[in-house]
This record gives structure tokens, C-alpha cells and sequence, in this order.
């Protein structure tokens, strides 16, 4: 009988500095060291705020029936379209664990990637335990930046979180594989793949792949039984028939306006790892993958065919998977771990006669150490805070704004420095417009800036253009019926309930745009506007008479 | 009788393997978040481990006999994760509040899993 001996052995030992280091080094240090804190933290792009304001507003409607308005341009019928399972994880995670989403979903992703970790060391283990406990240091690169283009790090920062829930289903794929032979595996692998489903759909059909892979190789080598057959079928079906009323709205929305098209891309604006970036460690993982081609002609193991089907698919951008290949590279870190084990493994045989495990846990140590140096030649770690474009006066104003105005009110933004991502301003609650900003640059510099003007309708419309459902597979398209123009086209200025205005910003040329602010604030506050929130960076005005001549006094 | 006994032992002695974990996460995690209260890092682990861990492991406790501690509760977890998430959506749809569901659907999780188990549990 399998036991877990209580004395700490020296896997055990090895296990808790790892974790001790990674939870140190990532989470740790992207959020100052801090789980709590006053306002959304280490938050660098408009897609983190995203699913900022998204479990928030899950949290505040009860359920993800629907998007909340304030993440659909008002529209109150929108589909809750993105896959809901990590969300609705996070909510009762903070809610149990008393904190605020915004904290407890990032908290979740961190350690979603750790146990993707762990589970991937014990999937290897079943292989080689060694091999298992050298792969490791290599995930720390998951923290890693590049120099010319967004690295893995910002895949937390930048906020790629599904994708990470994704990543975490895919490895759980292949340990529900390596258990198949288990009495009723299947529902191991019908949860699995339901999480795949309702995580991040996109791995889902990476995960079906790596099924059919995986009955090939099976076949290949006399293994295919039908009672892995008949698992295999019970478990689709099962994980299908709990996925379905989610996969009706994936149809709907993400297959409809973003269907699959053959597009050759051979870089991407995504945080991701090229094969450049890993420099001298290219020559290691190589030197390991042509070691572990070597292995498994010998002893044909589904990890390391795991590995190979991973490091095919971070590839696949030639083949028109586009950025979902491009996120698997920023996850090689994992995926190709066990290609630095076996590096290590034959590396340390011209020393070590014989691998042990507590040799292996130094070694291991040694080379996290090495990484955590930042010596040269490898991806480097900044070891700083992440820092957060959010500030506590900007968070004090969407929570007066959400907490003092009226559910059907609209806030207009003149120009702000952060409000170019766009997702940050849902944490008003309420339907938001800003200003066009490269016409209000023009119009300030030509001296036409006039009652009507562009400005654009903020929601979440550009992925799947609001979607409503009309029957379970009857669906409209709010983007396409109102048109382009209702949306990004002109407004009247006069015409919204409450105004922001940004009194400073943080670059020096664009003084002007907020010179223009103030004055615009002040023909408003003329034209009988009242002030009605201020702090120091961020001013607040009502209009008490929404359509009137608010440009009649300029000041 | 005899695996009623043995039974017992080995979920009293998993049951303490259990509480090693619980305390040795509260510790690696203060580690991390040093800047954070300890009661506010125990009570976040232990949220973690209510949430996810514990159903994950009832989950598993199924195939005891065919898998060890360290792979039922890391493997158990991601399956917690997939279990409380989809439930907790399709609930919510149904009308269960979410931010009812913290305490509860984990519970129930947990409930559901040991007495889904018992019969096989029960010949150990």
C-alpha cells in the first residue's frame, strides 16, 4: 500500500523550499508581499481588469447568467460569455477567505500555476523521480521578463489568467491519462475535461488533440484497450453533457465572431517566450529533448510524449493556432521542464555514479539559486513589485461613483492617463463614455472643441459584439444591430449625467490635455454643473440639466 | 470488522498527514506574504484548503488504495477546483446565490464524495 511517511524525507523537504521559494520569488514579490490590498494591485493591462471587474460584477449579480451592464455598454441582456469556472472558484475563495476579489482571483491564478507545477513534478515522478525533481528550477522562469517584447511574467501582470487555468486542465489531462487504468477513470477524465471546457475552452481542443495523440500512441505501441476506449467515450460524453449549456454560448459568441481562420503568425503582441529569449538554456533544453527522444524510443512514456505534443503545439502559430500558441510558449517554462531534467540528469551523471533524490533536491536548489542570481545568458527575473496602474485616488472615485450615482447613470471620462485601459473604468459600475482622445488632442489644438464630438461607448463588445440570447440557440448581436457609429461615434457632451475630470498626469506633454480638462470643468461648473467628488488627482461633476447648453459660459 | 479498523487508522493517520499540510502551507505562505497578518495568511490557507483541497480529497479518497497522499491532495485539488467552479456556475444560473455557495457547496462537495465512497471504503 502506497504511504506518506510523516518524517519529512527528502522529497518532502525539497517540495516545501520549492514551493517556499516560488511563492517568494512570484506571487510574493509581484504583490509587495501582501495578499491584501486597498486597491487592484500588480494590474498592468486593460485584459487584467478585465476579469478584475468581471468576478466582481459575478459577485455582485449573484450569477454569470448574464454580463453586468457596466461591462456591456448598458446593455443588460448581454451573455455572460467568458468561461465561468474560474471566476466563480475565486468568488468563493475570497468570500471565505475575506478578501476582495480583485486580490482573491489573483491569489487563485498564482496558485492555480503552482499546483499545474506540482501535478506536472508527480506526473514525471511516475517516470523517473529524479528526472521529476530536476525539471523543477525551470518554472521559476515563469517570472521571467524579455527584453524586446512582453514576457511570461506579464502573463500574471498583463492578466492571461484563463489561459493559466487552461494550462493547469491540460496537465491535469495527462495525469487523468496516466490513470486510466483506474476503476471508474473516467470520471477523473470527464472532470478533467469539463475543466478544460468551462476554464479555458481553447485548451479544450488542444486537450482533444492530445486524446487522439494519445489512442495513436496507445495503438502504436499494442496498449489500446477497449476498456480505455469505452472510458475515453464515457468520459467525453459525461464532460459533454456538463459543458453543453456553456458550449451552446461558446458557439454563439466566441465560435461565431472569432471562428477559426488559417492565419500564419510568426509573432505576437502577447506576453510569450521566442526561442531567442532563452539564449544558452536553448542549448540545455536541447541537449535534454534529444536525450529524452533518445528515452522514450526505449521506454515509451506518456509524459514525455506529453512534453513533445506541447512543444509541437507552441509551434502551431505557423498552422494558424494563432495566440493560443503563443501562450503555451509563455508556459514552456512548464511544459518543457522535464527537457531541463533530463539535461541535468545525464549533466550530473558525469558526476554523480548514481542520481539520489537528496542530490537531486541540491542540485535543484542550486540551479533556482542560479536563475534567482540572474546570471547572464538566461531570461532574467526583476525581482521588484509589479507596481499597479491603479491608484488608491482613482479606486476612491470608481467606489463614490458606484456607491453615490444612479444604477442608470452614465459617466463621461474626459482625458485620463489610465483610462486607455479601458476595462478599468467598469469598476464604476455604471455604463461609461470617454472622450475620443486623439480628437480632443485635435480639437484642442485647432480651438474646435464643441458640444458634439466622438466618444466611445466602453463595454466588453469587441470579442463577441454583446451577444443576447433570444432562445438557447437564437442569439443577436447588440455591436452589429446599433452599429458602429452608436458606439464610437459623435455624442453630445451635454448629454450624460456626471463627468470625470483628471487633474494631472504623469506625462509632461500631454499638460496641455489636462489644462483643457480644467477649463472644460469649469465651463461646466458656469453652466450650473456641481462638483460633487475631488480628490487630489481626479474631480467629479453632476449635471443637473442633462441636454442643456452646457457650452453656452466656456471658460 | 478487521477493515473497519484499518480504515479508521489510515483516516486518522491522513487526517494528521492533513494538518502537517495545513500548517506547513500557513508557514511557506507567511514566508511569502511577510508583510501580511498571520491570522489573515491561516485563514486564507485554510480557506484554500476548505474550498478546494478537502472536497478534491473526499473526491479522490475513492482510490486511496491506488494513489498516495501527496498525489490525492495535489490532484485532488485541481479536481476540487473543477468540481466547486462548474457547480458553483450552474448553481448560481439556477438561483443559488454565489456568495451563499462559500460554506455550503463545498460541504456539500465533501458529503456527497465520502458517501458516493462509502461502499468501497466500508471493504478496505
Amino acid at each position: 500500500m502506497p504511504s506518506f511517511r510523516a518524517d519529512m524525507d527528502a522529497e518532502k523537504a525539497f517540495l516545501a523550499v520549492f514551493i517556499a521559494l516560488f511563492l517568494y520569488f512570484g506571487p510574493g514579490i509581484v504583490f509587495s508581499h501582501s495578499i491584501n490590498h486597498a486597491y487592484p494591485w500588480a494590474i498592468q493591462a486593460s485584459d487584467a481588469f478585465q476579469h478584475q471587474a468581471r468576478v466582481e460584477s459575478i459577485k455582485a449579480m449573484g450569477n454569470y447568467y448574464n454580463e453586468a451592464s457596466w461591462i456591456s455598454a448598458g446593455f443588460d441582456d448581454a451573455v455572460g460569455f467568458y468561461p465561468p469556472l474560474m471566476y466563480h472558484a475565486a468568488i468563493l475563495f475570497s468570500n471565505l477567505g475575506g478578501m476582495e476579489t480583485y486580490d482573491g482571483l489573483y491569489l487563485f491564478v498564482f496558485l492555480s500555476v503552482l499546483l499545474s507545477i506540482l501535478l506536472l513534478y508527480i506526473c514525471i515522478k511516475r517516470f523517473d523521480s529524479v528526472i521529476a525533481i530536476l525539471s523543477l528550477p525551470l518554472t521559476f522562469l515563469l517570472f521571467s521578463v524579455a527584453e524586446n517584447h512582453v514576457g511570461p511574467l506579464q502573463s500574471f501582470t498583463f492578466g492571461v489568467w484563463p489561459a493559466f487555468i487552461g494550462h493547469l486542465f491540460l496537465i491535469a489531462l495527462l495525469w487523468a491519462l496516466l490513470n486510466i487504468e483506474l476503476e471508474r477513470s473516467y470520471i477523473l477524465l470527464a472532470l478533467v475535461m469539463s475543466g478544460m471546457a468551462l476554464g479555458h475552452t481553447s485548451e479544450l481542443i488542444i486537450g482533444i488533440l492530445f486524446i487522439a495523440v494519445y489512442l495513436v500512441f496507445e495503438y502504436v505501441i499494442r496498449q489500446l484497450s477497449v476498456s480505455k476506449l469505452k472510458t475515453i467515450i464515457i468520459a467525453g460524453g459525461i464532460s459533454f453533457l456538463v459543458s453543453l449549456y456553456y458550449l451552446i454560448i461558446f458557439k454563439y459568441t466566441w465560435a461565431y465572431v472569432q471562428p477559426f481562420k488559417f492565419e500564419v503568425q510568426s509573432t505576437t503582441s502577447d506576453p510569450t517566450l521566442y526561442l531567442a529569449d532563452l539564449s544558452i538554456l536553448l542549448a540545455v533544453l536541447g541537449i535534454g529533448l534529444i536525450l529524452a527522444i533518445i528515452s522514450f524510443a526505449k521506454k515509451r512514456h506518456l509524459v514525455l510524449l506529453f512534453s513533445f505534443f506541447a512543444l509541437l503545439v507552441s509551434f502551431s502559430n505557423y498552422i494558424g493556432f494563432g495566440r493560443h500558441a503563443f501562450r503555451i510558449r509563455a508556459f514552456w517554462p512548464v511544459y518543457l521542464a522535464v527537457f531541463f531534467g533530463f539535461a541535468l540528469y545525464y549533466g550530473g551523471k558525469l558526476l554523480v555514479k548514481e542520481w539520489k533524490e537528496l542530490y537531486a533536491g541540491a542540485a535543484s536548489l542550486l540551479m533556482i539559486a542560479l536563475i534567482l542570481a540572474g546570471i547572464p545568458l538566461i531570461p532574467q527575473l526583476p525581482l521588484e513589485p509589479a507596481g499597479s496602474i491603479m491608484d488608491q485616488y482613482h479606486w476612491d472615485m470608481f467606489d463614490w461613483i458606484k456607491s453615490n450615482t444612479e444604477k442608470e447613470a452614465t459617466i463621461f471620462y474626459f482625458y485620463g492617463d489610465i483610462y486607455q485601459h479601458n476595462a478599468l473604468l467598469r469598476n464604476s459600475e455604471r455604463r461609461n463614455v470617454e472622450i475620443n482622445r486623439n480628437e480632443y488632442i485635435e480639437a484642442l489644438q485647432s480651438g474646435n472643441l464643441n458640444r458634439f464630438m466622438n466618444a466611445t461607448i466602453h463595454g466588453d463588445g469587441g470579442g463577441v459584439w454583446y451577444a443576447y440570447r433570444d432562445g438557447l440557440f437564437d442569439y443577436g448581436y447588440h455591436l452589429t444591430e446599433k452599429g458602429r457609429d452608436y458606439f464610437y461615434g459623435q455624442k453630445d457632451l451635454c448629454g450624460f449625467e456626471y463627468y470625470v475630470f483628471d487633474k494631472g498626469t504623469s506625462i509632461q506633454q500631454l499638460q496641455p490635455l489636462i489644462e483643457a480638462n480644467m477649463a472644460i470643468a469649469q465651463t461646466y461648473a458656469n453652466a450650473g454643473m456641481e462638483g460633487v467628488f475631488q480628490n487630489e488627482v481626479v474631480l467629479v461633476l453632476k449635471n443637473n440639466n442633462v441636454g442643456g447648453d452646457c457650452f453656452a459660459q466656456k471658460a | 470488522m478487521l477493515g473497519g479498523i484499518a480504515l479508521l487508522k489510515k483516516l486518522k493517520q491522513e487526517g494528521v498527514y492533513l494538518l502537517i499540510a495545513v500548517i506547513a502551507c500557513i508557514v511557506l505562505m507567511k514566508i511569502a506574504f511577510y508583510n501580511e497578518s498571520t491570522v489573515n495568511v491561516a485563514g486564507i490557507v485554510l480557506s484554500f484548503f476548505f474550498v478546494f483541497v478537502l472536497p478534491g480529497f473526499a473526491i479522490l479518497i475513492y482510490w486511496h488504495e491506488k494513489l498516495d497522499f501527496l498525489e490525492r491532495i495535489i490532484a485532488g485539488t485541481v479536481l476540487g477546483i473543477a468540481v466547486i467552479g462548474i457547480s458553483s456556475y450552474y448553481l448560481g444560473i439556477l438561483g443559488w446565490n454565489v456568495n451563499g455557495q462559500h460554506v455550503a457547496l463545498p460541504l456539500l462537495v465533501i458529503i456527497l464524495a465520502l458517501g458516493l465512497s462509502w461502499k468501497r471504503l466500508k471493504t478496505y
